[in-house]
């Protein structure tokens, strides 16, 4: 459960064309300030012209700063305001994707307040030319960046931003926030050469390589962009034999639509495939070597059957292959809620419930959202999420792949989730194997109300200062969860040397919890949490209870 | 031949026979070539390094490519008997099949008694514009959109049309490559990146303890309240004052602009509220800039509904505009639309105002099942311009969204295995051959019969007996008004020949052009001339009948 000091951001922003205020008649202020300021480069301190200044002091005033980098806003009533800065080419820090900074806040009265000095934090750039075999430019390759983030304690590797080489084979990929970045190039879409002929194997193209060489994220060279950097990769990269997937279906193509899917490494290619339906086959384009992952779905008009078919190809040379297809393997998910307290408020529609509510949302609702992930070498592995079964309260997943899975449940009411089952097998410790043509077992989610609340005070260090609290199982500690601080915003002269936190729906149980001073620190890494544990505070949590505890923040990192 | 891709080499590499393709066969001896030499499309000069591919036409798989030597020459050897496709590329020239014209390319006819080891095939070397986008601030302005159009002879009429797009980057540059040589326009629509559009209402009761409101309309700050109008090279608010960039072969133009900033118009559009009793409905405002020739583009701008039947439209720059009111209800909705020149703050009064005509109706096929997917085309005789809709399985279509712009235009409809428009009725509309004029605010309701066309019709274009490649080959209809979806075309292949298919039942004239490539084939004056020397058919169902056809040579240009 993600709690960020947000909430003073969402009254003063609204998601419409037109902002709406209560036109009240108020007693007149008694006296007005003004708010005055600079926008500065947090690298080179230099002011910068021409940036958008908003102070949203009751509705949003803008003003854009002067060749010296400063800006007034004249007439502001007494307050507390949120300001935010825009520019092009800079990031607000509090503005950037999974940025801890708190917005800062202009305090008009009862003094006239002092000159803000806002910074911007300049873009990071990766540009720079690809080069073929010959040292020709390599044009219309594509080009991705991935970045890296800890979000919920694990690291993740996301595609934060694409491109293609022009003509001269040059790429730019701006608005780079500070981060660590990986850099994607290829594949070529089209053969780069036929050096014999294609059908033998004699198409060549640039396969897709990460900066600065090799096939996988683990040969992969991290980038650093710190704010400001405009980094320069030149970069030859060396064609390979292309080949290509032919193949048949055991169905007839006239009448179901084939769908295909072609996945390397986990992640989807737009492998442009052409299905001919009237001979019944089908062929992608031309395909680096490589480990793929075909799979096919078509939907049966005559039964309303979903069908699939899976096939792992070491792609070495061009092949022919049969998909056959088969029923595609779905999963019952059933929950039962175990409800103790007699002041038990269950979710919006109650199941076995009486009252208006349950009727109304009873054919969508389930107790809890169950995630199946893919357990597979990927940047980001497949997800498959349970889909509530019309006016029942269960569940099914639908089209799953074989292979193994983890399963996470979240409940969707005041619950927390005691046991998730496949028959006699632990599904919260193990993994669930998934076969085709197996019998696929009932997932059971067992939900208990009794939950235990932590209830938390954190001294900081200074003020604002942003943290992380995790709370680890004893028994499991892989199933550690964070929350953020929060204090009360708006309010002048609230404390901000003490900041709140509380996680509730908790198993009653034994835990130990930390409150660290990096956001994204990698706590489900066991190696980088082991070195903080013993700074952890312990904690015992009981039924129905709920836990006051203080904590100071402990500085993770470097 | 015809091609049906853009990229010839992705075209050969397509994985399936086009049926009733002549075949290369396996079995006949393979002992012919393919051989030539590749030059500059305008110097002549011989072109070493440009890679050359051959594929037979049906037959997957079967291509081949090598690389011209220093003398620009390229062979291929021991070939079966067959069609096949040539195509080149090389850096600094556009990627072309054998004499592309349009859609359309000769194929190499390979066989006993044809010479195809003497090709010459020209590569026009291909140009670019490009340029940077920059504020009032000398600063670049990103994610602009810059538009090319291109002015010149498309499907044998003058036009012109909206060529490509692209997007400025963080230092705000563009490019447009792979150009052929032309007459373009670039046009650039932006906004800028600090502009603040949104009007503030505040509301109180009329009196005290009413539930009557009066409203209070807060301005934007005008310093911000700014657009950028839609600006063409160079610094022109329009087509037709746009200075025309004429791009030589081979050459890198540039057109940068500078964009200055102007007072937004603000647009009150007074409408009937929609709703009832069981609650207030939607209503939303679509606004395209004309920009000439008939071109519209969309502009991003904000409303904010003041109360029910009353809308502020900011971010408006002057000028022309189509602004098209969107209202729904349940499952009532309606579109209204008119065409406004605005040069100051304006109101707009839409209560009342007729709702858009719509056009709608029935496909039926006459010779068989009407495909899934199948699509009716309508194309403003005027603008080119073309809007369309998807046949559902029944038959039915409806024109959704915006609805015909008052006009003629030509009625086409297309689906796998093809299919060609045999008569065509309306209620509501004036019909002619294939075409249907639409006039304002008037319901149109079609009933459209189509045929497979199963005729087809393959010759040879001679000239003094002699086949000729590379000329323009077209089907003419015995009616040539309003009857566009009656004509073929194709180009005379290495020997002369040429393929038409798809044919509709009826009489038809088929002629052959020389430099036919250059004509304004489109006007029925224009082709008339040429008719007495063309070739009479009549074309019966499922006919395939062979001709031979005189070559003439167009004159005008």
């Amino acid at each position: 459960m993600h709690f960020r000091p947000l909430l003073l951001w969402l009254l003063v922003f609204s998601p419409f064309g037109s902002f709406e205020a209560a036109w009240q008649l108020q007693p007149a202020e008694p006296k007005a300030f003004n708010v005055r300021g600079k926008v500065v480069n947090s690298t080179t301190g230099e002011p910068i012209h021409g940036a958008l200044v908003q102070l949203f002091a009751g509705r949003p005033r803008s003003r854009l700063t002067g060749p010296d980098g400063q800006f007034v806003f004249e007439d502001v009533p007494a307050g507390t305001f949120a300001v935010q800065v825009r520019k092009p080419g800079f990031f607000f820090a509090p503005q950037l994707p999974f940025s801890a900074a708190s917005p800062p806040m202009i305090i008009a009265g009862p003094d006239e307040p002092p000159p803000a000095t806002l910074k911007l934090i300049p873009e990071g750039i990766i540009y720079g030319h690809l080069f073929g075999d010959s040292g020709e430019p390599l044009e219309s390759l594509p080009v991705q960046v991935f970045c890296e983030r800890t979000e919920n304690g694990r690291k993740a590797r996301t595609e934060f931003r694409s491109t293609n080489t022009d003509q001269q084979g040059e790429f730019r990929l701006a608005e780079l926030p500070p981060g660590r970045y990986f850099v994607l190039a290829g594949p070529s879409r089209v053969p780069s050469s036929f050096s014999a002929r294609p059908s033998q194997g004699g198409a060549r193209g640039y396969a897709a390589a990460f900066y600065p060489s090799g096939p996988d994220l683990a040969s992969a060279a991290p980038i650093e962009i710190a704010p400001g950097k405009h980094l320069e990769i030149n970069w030859t990269l060396s064609s390979q034999p292309f080949y290509r997937i032919s193949g048949t279906v055991n169905a007839d193509l006239r009448h179901q639509s084939l769908s295909l899917q072609l996945t390397r490494g986990g992640q989807a290619l737009a492998s442009g495939f052409q299905i001919d339906p009237e001979i019944g086959t089908f062929r992608t384009q031309w395909l680096p070597a490589g480990l793929y992952k075909l799979t096919g779905r078509m939907h049966d008009p005559s039964t309303g059957q979903e069908l699939f078919a899976m096939q792992n190809l070491n792609l070495t040379s061009n092949v022919t292959v049969r998909l056959m297809m088969v029923p595609s393997l779905n999963i019952p998910v059933t929950f039962q809620v175990q409800t103790t307290r007699s002041d038990s408020q269950p979710g919006p529609a109650l199941f076995g419930g009486s009252g208006l509510n349950a009727t109304r949302n009873r054919q969508t609702y389930v107790p809890a959202r169950v995630v199946l992930t893919l357990q597979e070498q990927a940047l980001s592995p497949r997800q498959f999420y349970a889909e509530a079964v019309d006016g029942d309260e269960a569940a099914v997943i639908h089209n799953l792949l074989p292979g193994a899975y983890s399963i996470e449940a979240f409940p969707n009411g005041p619950y927390y989730v005691q046991a998730v089952r496949s028959g006699a097998l632990n599904l919260l410790e193990q993994n669930l194997m998934v076969g085709a043509g197996g019998s696929l077992q009932p997932i059971e989610v067992v939900l208990r109300d009794d939950f235990a609340t932590l209830d938390g005070s954190v001294a900081l260090q200074g003020e604002g200062q942003s943290g992380m609290v995790v709370v680890i199982p004893e028994d499991s500690p892989q199933r550690a969860r964070n929350a953020n601080l929060f204090w009360q915003p708006g309010v002048p002269g609230a404390d901000r040397q003490t900041a709140g936190f509380e996680i509730s729906q908790l198993a009653p149980g034994s835990y130990r919890v930390l409150v660290v001073d990096d956001p994204s620190f990698e706590y489900e890494n066991p190696d980088v949490l082991q070195k903080y544990l013993s700074q952890a505070q312990e904690i015992l949590l009981g039924p129905n209870q709920r836990t006051k505890v203080t904590l100071g923040v402990v500085h993770v990192g470097d | 031949m015809i091609l049906s891709g853009f990229a010839p080499l992705l075209l050969a590499l397509s994985a399936f026979a086009q049926q009733d393709q002549p075949r290369a066969t396996a079995d006949a001896q393979a002992n012919f070539a393919i051989a030539g030499v590749v030059v500059d499309g305008v110097s002549g000069q011989l072109l070493s390094q440009a890679e050359v591919f051959i594929q037979a036409q049906g037959i997957p798989d079967s291509g081949q490519s090598m690389m011209t030597n220093d003398d620009g020459s390229f062979a291929f050897y021991n070939l079966a008997s067959g069609h096949y496709t040539l195509s080149a590329r090389r850096r600094g020239y556009l990627e072309q099949a054998y004499k592309q014209h349009e859609g359309f390319s000769t194929a190499i006819i390979v066989g006993a008694g044809q010479d195809t080891s003497h090709l010459r095939f020209p590569l026009p070397p291909e140009a670019s514009i490009s340029g940077e986008v920059t504020d009032e601030m000398n600063d670049p302005v990103r994610q602009a959109n810059v538009i090319l159009f291109q002015r010149g002879l498309r499907s044998g009429r003058s036009a012109t049309w909206r060529r490509a797009g692209a997007s400025t980057d963080d230092r705000g540059h563009y490019s447009f490559t792979h150009l052929l040589p032309g007459t373009y326009f670039v046009a650039v629509s932006a906004q800028p990146w600090y502009a603040q559009h949104d009007v503030e209402i505040m509301r109180r009761a009329s009196n005290p303890g009413e539930v009557q409101t009066e409203e209070l309309i807060i301005p934007p700050d005008p310093a911000l309240d700014v657009v950028y109008p839609v600006t063409f090279f160079s610094n022109a608010p329009n087509m037709a004052d746009a200075a025309p960039i004429t791009v030589r072969p081979g050459e890198a133009e540039t057109a940068d602009f500078a964009l200055h900033p102007i007072s937004a118009l603000h647009l009150t559009v007074i409408c009937d509220p929609p709703g009832g009793p069981d609650g207030p409905g939607n209503v939303w405002a679509e606004v395209r800039e004309a920009v000439g020739e008939g071109w519209h583009e969309g502009v991003s701008v904000h409303s904010a509904q003041i109360r029910p039947g009353l809308l502020e439209i900011t971010g408006l720059p002057p000028g022309g505009f189509d602004l098209t009111l969107h209202t729904s209800h349940g499952k009532e909705s309606s579109v209204r639309s008119v065409s406004v020149h605005l040069a100051e703050d304006s109101k707009i009064d839409f209560s009342g105002a007729a709702v858009n005509a719509t056009v709608s109706g029935v496909i039926r096929m006459d010779d068989g099942v009407l495909p899934a997917r199948s699509f009716i085309q309508f194309r403003n005789r005027n603008t080119g311009e073309q809007v369309g809709a998807q046949v559902e399985e029944n038959g039915q279509f409806v024109l959704r969204g915006r609805s015909l712009d008052p006009g003629n235009y030509d009625v086409s409809a297309n689906g796998s295995g093809g299919m060609a428009v045999r008569s065509l009725s309306a209620t509501g509309g004036k019909v002619s051959g294939r075409s249907l004029e639409v006039a304002a605010g008037q319901d149109v309701k079609l009933t459209v019969v189509v045929s497979k066309g199963t005729g087809r019709v393959s010759g040879v274009a001679l000239k003094d007996d002699q086949p000729v490649d590379e000329v323009m080959v077209v089907l003419v209809p015995e009616v040539l008004e309003n009857n566009l979806d009656l004509f073929r075309r194709d180009q005379s292949d290495s020997d002369g020949s040429f393929n038409l298919a798809g044919i509709l039942p009826g009489k038809y004239t088929i002629i052959a052009l020389e430099s036919g490539w250059d004509l304004n084939w489109y006007d029925p004056t224009v082709l008339q001339k040429y008719l007495p020397s063309g070739e009479h058919v009549e074309v019966a169902p499922n006919a395939k009948l062979q001709v031979k056809v005189k070559v003439q040579t167009s004159f005008q240009k």
